[in-house]
């Protein structure tokens, strides 16, 4: 059921998990940490960590493809996936998880991109909109919403075909309530939740005959 | 609201966590979709994100040597929704899991997250310098009350947001507490703090404690539970009203039972009353009709929300009603 | 409207069918409609949905079950919806048959682009693949009103076909100096100019020598008034059937149905998506959302994210929508027979949930949301026979 492309060096998502992430640091570093703590020595060099507001390495596999940039602790997934990465398919929409519009598959599963921590995507496959896409060919799911017309002004477009994605992925062949319930955490502010089951509907059906 | 700074650790075991944590104003990162909407929205700061969730020793869900089942704190509630072991043994729990947020955040949320979750309440999670905020004001005394609580509140008068809470009381399941010294076994029962036991605190847990695991005792014949949540949207809302039951039936009539409401308190809110009504007879309708005013015979509504009182009877009736013929 | 049906003992589709209006009754003068379908919304509708089937059958499906199935029908018309000037068109036929259509009208979603090639492509017979669309641009646009008020198809539309007659008009003079005809005896079908006496004599669109020396030919369009003393309104009727658990105040919409008479159906696909739409936000407005103030303290905003507002989700609405369209061009109206579509949709959704709950329960609610909040204390006042009103 794994789409996601395996990184080209072959190695699994173990082998490039720790890599350049968030710098080892000696304890001279973490003792600014832990101001304030009860006066325990920590052991050098125990942990990652990265200090408030320092800019640390990263490798994130997305699409298919691994890259390397500095972020910063705080940043989200979708601030490096649209800022960074120039991946404009997932939508900051309420930046609270209240939406959607952000989803994209982390290893698979649909989850919310303004709500994960860019340091916590670390290692794992990550697919956005764009990583559908075979050249110019939509996928079963975009053509299937194409169709359909499952959508209107289309700004939580991109969010409902992730997450259509990631329902098909775990069940290919859904019921309509089981459809239903897994579109239930992207909100359609056009109403388009009708069309939008019939495209998850012949996206499954599509999907079988490839 | 842009997220504040903060440094973040991810220390690789349980003990160089409890280390991270004794540090001012850490907070657990474990699915972080409760903590990163409060950073965010300022509800609460931290100086330190301590993530625990590559700990791969608190993933696990297995059956322990007595039956018990031993769930992970990390184990994310979307697991919990369809893991052979809990839909077999524990329904009231899938269930429940199933009710919680949408299918993105129970991807994500963790069962040690969402027994610590914040509350709900919009004047904690507004801007609204509240008791529970360390302010000296509860502003749903006076105001949009509509969601809050009607048992168990005072100076605060929150609803515990938790639907998987209710189902682990009903099961008299237990939690694990890791700390820098012993590790705590306590029953979930337990595990929650009502305002006028500390009204800034949701849970015992002390500041360098981390919840490790959730243990459920093992299920036993003639075991029946089922969890029900009333809510105003059918997806990604909390309850209005919610009840988690476990009845033991032996020859027709109730050996034990546990009936546990979520959206009524600020815990998991148990009736023991009620329990005591059902117990030892067989579920007719004036039982039920009993058992169900006598869950809400401590009620105190505010102002808008006396609708609940109502609404508890009428599901928990509805709820026992199912198992008139078991 | 439901209970003044049921104070006489009438059905409600019959009730609206005995007093549908053929002049507006708010306007100074009453002016007529340029057309009104509202009674085929109630008939076609009543039909499709099988209301008088369902309605007499559901009262003996309700006996002792906590959820109670009730139906509810409401219908509606929209305040515009006719549209009207401004609107300035620029179509562009090139040398290769390839078409551009310049418009300042922007497309929310709602199909606006699609609507607007199709009247080009019908007006010139060029496939909508080869017309390309440059709109909403204030640096390559030229002005139009705002996309809103359901009325951009009606405003637009009868521009965009000014503009392609425009170009038509040129392109069949020079076709007729080539073919030795008059312009007004020929016609074009499928990219091709033909006589209308003498179908051998025709001329490709893309070897009118006149069309290649120029390299392409202008026409601008501009929306001409509406029709003086007319009132120009959309109109809708929808029917839901719903269960009502009377224990806990809960409402599951079962299915919905919607008629709408908006003149001309320019595009069947889009037009449903505006019906679906339509009612899911009037679901939102019916059983979830509401804005709330801290009325008694602050003043302040209490539901100001997407939780506290609560907006339907996938799990609010049904999957069984229906969109029975009245394909009806209203020609009075305009050039294109269209009238609007999208807000006329919303308007009976909540009255018809309401009749819905009403008839499953006997409860008559009057306010937004129905949620359990509501339905639940109202069910309790009338269980204590304080009234019957909610």
């Amino acid at each position: 059921m794994e789409k996601d492309r395996k990184v080209s060096n072959g190695q699994g998502r173990k082998g490039i998990s720790r890599r350049g992430f968030i710098q080892l640091v000696g304890a001279g570093a973490l003792a600014t940490t832990v101001v304030g703590d009860l006066g325990k020595p920590l052991p050098a060099a125990a942990a990652e960590v990265a200090e408030k507001g320092e800019m640390v390495h990263v490798s994130l596999q997305v699409n298919g493809r691994r890259h390397r940039f500095k972020v910063e602790p705080r940043w989200s997934l979708l601030d490096v996936l649209r800022e960074k990465l120039g991946l404009t398919g997932p939508k900051l929409g309420c930046g609270r998880g209240e939406c959607g519009a952000c989803t994209v598959l982390i290893d698979g599963r649909p989850r919310y991109a303004c709500l994960t921590l860019v340091l916590e995507a670390e290692g794992k496959a990550i697919t956005t909109i764009e990583g559908l896409l075979k050249g110019d060919e939509l996928s079963p799911v975009q053509k299937a919403f194409w169709d359909n017309d499952a959508m209107q002004c289309g700004y939580c477009t991109p969010g409902q075909i992730m997450a259509a994605e990631g329902l098909l992925r775990v069940n290919p062949n859904p019921s309509i309530e089981e459809i239903r319930l897994g579109m239930s955490g992207n909100l359609c502010r056009c109403g388009s939740y009708a069309h939008i089951f019939k495209a998850v509907e012949q996206a499954a059906k599509l999907r079988r005959t490839i | 609201m842009t997220m504040p700074n903060f440094s973040y650790v991810r220390p690789k075991s349980l003990k160089e966590t409890f280390s991270h944590l004794s540090a001012g104003n850490a907070r657990i990162h474990a699915g972080g979709t409760d903590l990163l909407g409060c950073l965010r929205d300022g509800v609460f700061t931290a100086e330190k994100v301590v993530s625990i969730s590559q700990l791969d020793e608190l993933k696990r869900v297995e059956r322990l040597k007595d039956g018990s089942i031993r769930i992970g704190a990390l184990a994310t509630v979307a697991e919990l929704t369809n893991h052979e072991l809990v839909k077999e043994g524990y329904p009231a729990l899938a269930q429940a899991a199933l009710e919680v947020a949408s299918p993105q955040l129970r991807n994500q949320g963790t069962i040690g997250g969402n027994l610590c979750q914040k509350p709900r309440c919009w004047y904690y999670r507004g801007e609204f310098h509240c008791t529970r905020k360390g302010g000296t004001r509860c502003f749903a005394m006076a105001g949009e009350n509509q969601y809050h609580c009607i048992l168990g509140g005072r100076g605060c008068y929150i609803v515990h947001p938790s639907d998987i809470a209710p189902a682990l009381v009903a099961y008299g399941a237990s939690v694990e507490i890791a700390g820098a010294g012993e590790t705590r076994k306590i029953p979930v029962e337990k595990l929650f703090v009502l305002p006028e036991q500390g009204i800034t605190k949701e849970t015992i847990l002390e500041p360098g404690e981390v919840l490790t695991a959730v243990l459920l005792p093992p299920a036993e014949e003639g075991f029946h539970s089922s969890y029900r949540k009333v809510r105003a949207r059918g997806s990604w809302d909390f309850a209005l009203a919610g009840v988690a039951l476990a009845l033991h039936f032996h020859e027709g009539r109730v050996a034990g039972a546990r009936i546990v409401l979520s959206g009524a308190a600020p815990i998991p809110w148990r009736c023991p009353d009620s329990e005591k009504i059902i117990t030892g007879q067989s579920l007719d309708d004036d039982i039920i009709a009993r058992a169900a005013a006598a869950a809400m015979r401590q009620a105190r509504p505010m102002q808008h929300n006396e609708y609940k009182i109502e609404l508890f009877k009428g599901l928990i009736a509805e709820e026992l009603a199912a198992y008139k013929r078991s | 409207m439901d209970a003044l049906a049921e104070g006489i003992g009438m059905d409600p589709v019959e009730l609206r069918l005995k007093n549908i209006p053929a002049v507006s009754q708010a306007r100074t003068g009453n002016p007529p409609y340029t057309s009104t379908g509202f009674r085929q919304c109630l008939t076609d509708g009543a039909k499709s949905f099988g209301w008088r089937e369902v309605r007499s059958a559901i009262a003996s499906s309700n006996k002792d079950r906590n959820w109670r199935k009730g139906v509810g029908m409401a219908g509606g018309m929209w305040v515009v919806g006719g549209g009207g000037p401004p609107a300035t068109i620029i179509v562009k036929l090139f040398a290769d048959g390839s078409v551009s259509l310049n418009m300042g009208a922007s497309d929310i979603g709602t199909g606006t682009r699609t609507v607007m090639a199709l009247v080009v492509s019908e007006e010139l017979g060029v496939k909508p693949d080869l017309i390309d669309i440059d709109n909403a641009d204030t640096a390559t646009t030229q002005y139009a009103t705002p996309s809103g008020g359901s009325k951009t198809v009606p405003t637009e539309s009868p521009a965009v076909r000014a503009a392609a007659i425009h170009v038509k008009q040129q392109l069949l003079a020079m076709a007729a100096e080539e073919l030795k005809e008059k312009p007004a005896s020929l016609t074009m079908k499928g990219g091709t100019i033909l006589s209308l006496a003498d179908p051998s004599k025709k001329i490709k669109v893309t070897d009118v020598a006149g069309l290649k020396k120029q390299g392409l030919i202008v026409g601008i369009g501009y929306r001409g008034p509406n029709p003086a003393n007319r009132a120009i309104n959309p109109f809708a009727a929808q029917f839901c059937e719903v269960e009502v658990n009377i224990k806990t105040g809960e409402v599951r919409i079962l299915r919905f149905l919607s008629a709408n008479d908006s003149g001309r159906v320019m595009n069947r696909l889009t037009f449903d998506s505006q019906v679906i739409g339509g009612i899911t936000m009037g679901i939102g407005l019916a059983m979830t959302e509401a804005r709330i103030l801290d009325r008694n303290q602050t003043g302040k905003i209490v539901s100001g994210n997407w939780h506290d507002y609560k907006i339907p989700t996938a799990m609010d609405v049904p999957a069984d929508i229906v969109s029975v369209p009245i394909d009806s061009p209203d020609n009075e109206a305009n050039t294109t027979g269209a009238k609007g579509l999208g807000e006329p949709v919303t308007i009976p959704t909540a009255a018809a949930v309401a009749n819905a709950v009403y008839n499953a329960t006997g409860l008559r609610l009057t306010s937004t949301p129905i949620s359990p909040l509501v339905l639940r204390r109202a069910l309790a006042a009338m269980e204590k026979g304080t009234s019957k009103q909610g």
